[in-house]
């Protein structure tokens, strides 16, 4: 066992240099790219966790922004049916109206028509009841009916009494003796002859009667001076006619109310 | 029989020798610079990266890491010298494998130069770290007295060191020399595994020891400048 010395400072030598050379070429190098591997890690890992945060960030805002449209959604759909309810209520109330001013205008076109019916029968049925009347009292009596009329119009003249008549006579006096006498036929000779004599002799010679045909008015015969009216007809009767088809006419349209309601 | 490396002279001139132990060393240096130039070339610092360079950067790491437990400090410091001894004792005793290399560290004068680095490299760190009036302090203490015997300390311990390594080196290629003698089948390739083992055994414990001297040098140091310093400031 034996040291060389120069082998000794060779391999000192030898050593230092190898130190010199693996510090540059090995513990240099790969330390380096090991630190730059985990500073780069780490700016990922901190770009990761940026990203994270951005994302969870991003995340409820979208959440919020999710649940805003949730809220708004509601909020319009509240509206939405208040407004359908609304536009229900005013179609409805619209249709009412319009349904109660349809029959409004249909009860008044009835009764108009109702009102227009009684007034043509009752126009018909004066006719007819003339015609009934003048053929019966002839078929039954020999009797004329204008005759007959003029009797019934004299005997309500003279039936006058008291300050009736005198006003009567005044209102006579006030138009200069002119009068008029209306019938919805015309009159007979004869009978009007026995009228002008009965008016001579109740209210005064000087009275100088008109006679007039005319469709409206009294059925029968009827003097106007003035203001006042004396008539003798048929109303009597057709009143009760009339009353009795509006008797009828009024069962009628309970009996439909009351299915209707049904 | 040629039990060190020393006496096989390749050239000579005048006092000038070239040995089988410097040739070899040359080789080992050139085996492990050209490895080291010719992965760290081709560096990669992102995660896909090639064989050899995984398996530098562990032996790197793991050399860093068993720095930092004995010294217990940032081992970017100590990592070229330690390193250098480890990789350099363990090349050295891993090729003795290969049949007519002649491992370097089989030499005392090379496991003499080593341990005469380390006796360098103990003071040198220690007064880079504390300060020359630091180091030689520590030699007088706890006494003057105790002087002579710190400096034997010092001397005995590289002495070890060399003939430790010395010795186990030349014993495993002694001991498979004798036993091809004797026994020439199987039984020497047994020993010469289980010489690839004593050999990566020895680097650790060499590192590692020349580890430990320096940094008990710069600890202690560093720990009496604490306690002065406390002392001062309370």
């Amino acid at each position: 066992m034996q040291i060389d010395w120069f082998t000794v400072g060779a391999q000192i030598v030898n050593f230092l240099v190898l130190v010199w050379l693996l510090k540059h070429f090995l513990y240099g190098p790969i330390t380096q790219a090991m630190e730059r591997r985990e500073l780069r890690m780490k700016d990922r890992l901190r770009e990761a966790e940026l990203k994270k945060q951005q994302a969870e960030n991003e995340e409820i805002a979208y959440q919020e922004k999710k649940e805003d449209l949730e809220r708004q959604r509601e909020r319009m759909l509240t509206e939405a049916r208040a407004a359908a309810e609304e536009e229900r209520k005013a179609l409805e109330r619209q249709a009412r109206e319009e349904v109660d001013t349809r029959r409004r205008e249909w009860l008044h076109q009835l009764e108009m028509e109702r009102a227009a019916f009684l007034r043509q029968l009752r126009d018909r049925s004066t006719e007819q009841f003339y015609a009934l009347a003048a053929r019966a009292l002839d078929d039954l009596g020999n009797a004329d009916l204008q005759e007959q009329m003029a009797f019934g119009f004299i005997k309500r003249l003279e039936s006058l009494q008291g300050k009736a008549k005198e006003d009567l006579a005044h209102e006579c006096a006030a138009a200069d003796g002119k009068l008029t006498v209306h019938s919805r036929f015309a009159l007979s000779s004869d009978a009007r002859r026995q009228v002008t004599a009965a008016i001579h002799r109740e209210l005064g010679k000087s009275l100088q009667p008109e006679y007039e045909t005319r469709e409206q008015g009294s059925s029968g015969i009827e003097l106007k001076a003035g203001s006042l009216t004396v008539s003798w007809g048929f109303e009597s009767y057709l009143d009760g006619l009339e009353k009795a088809v509006e008797e009828q006419f009024s069962a009628l349209s309970t009996l439909d109310e009351s299915r209707a309601g049904e | 029989m040629q039990i060190t490396p020393d006496q096989i002279i390749l050239w000579q001139n005048g006092p000038i020798v070239l040995n089988a132990t410097i040739v070899f060393t040359w080789i080992v240096m050139a085996l492990l610079v050209v490895t080291a130039r010719l992965v760290t070339a081709r560096l990669s610092d992102d995660e896909t990266m090639s064989r050899w360079q995984s398996l530098l950067e562990v032996v790197v790491v793991s050399m860093r890491d068993q720095i930092r437990d004995v010294s217990r400090e940032d081992p970017g410091r100590y990592l070229p010298f330690v390193g250098t001894l480890f990789l350099f004792i363990a090349t050295s005793n891993v090729l003795a494998v290969i049949p007519g290399f002649k491992p370097p560290t089989g030499s005392l004068s090379t496991t003499a130069a080593l341990a005469l680095c380390v006796l360098v490299a103990v003071p040198v760190f220690a007064i880079a770290e504390g300060g020359l009036a630091v180091f030689l302090r520590k030699y007088i203490q706890p006494t003057v007295f105790m002087l002579p015997f710190n400096v034997i300390g010092e001397i005995s311990r590289t002495l070890a060191l060399a003939v430790r390594l010395y010795g186990n080196i030349m014993s495993g290629t002694v001991i498979v020399a004798i036993l091809v003698s004797i026994v020439p089948f199987f039984f020497p390739i047994v020993m010469q595994l289980f010489g690839l083992l004593t050999g990566l055994i020895q680097a650790y414990i060499f590192a590692v020891l020349a580890m430990v001297y320096i940094a008990s040098a710069t600890r202690s140091h560093s720990g009496e400048d604490g306690q002065r310093q406390s002392a001062e400031s309370s």
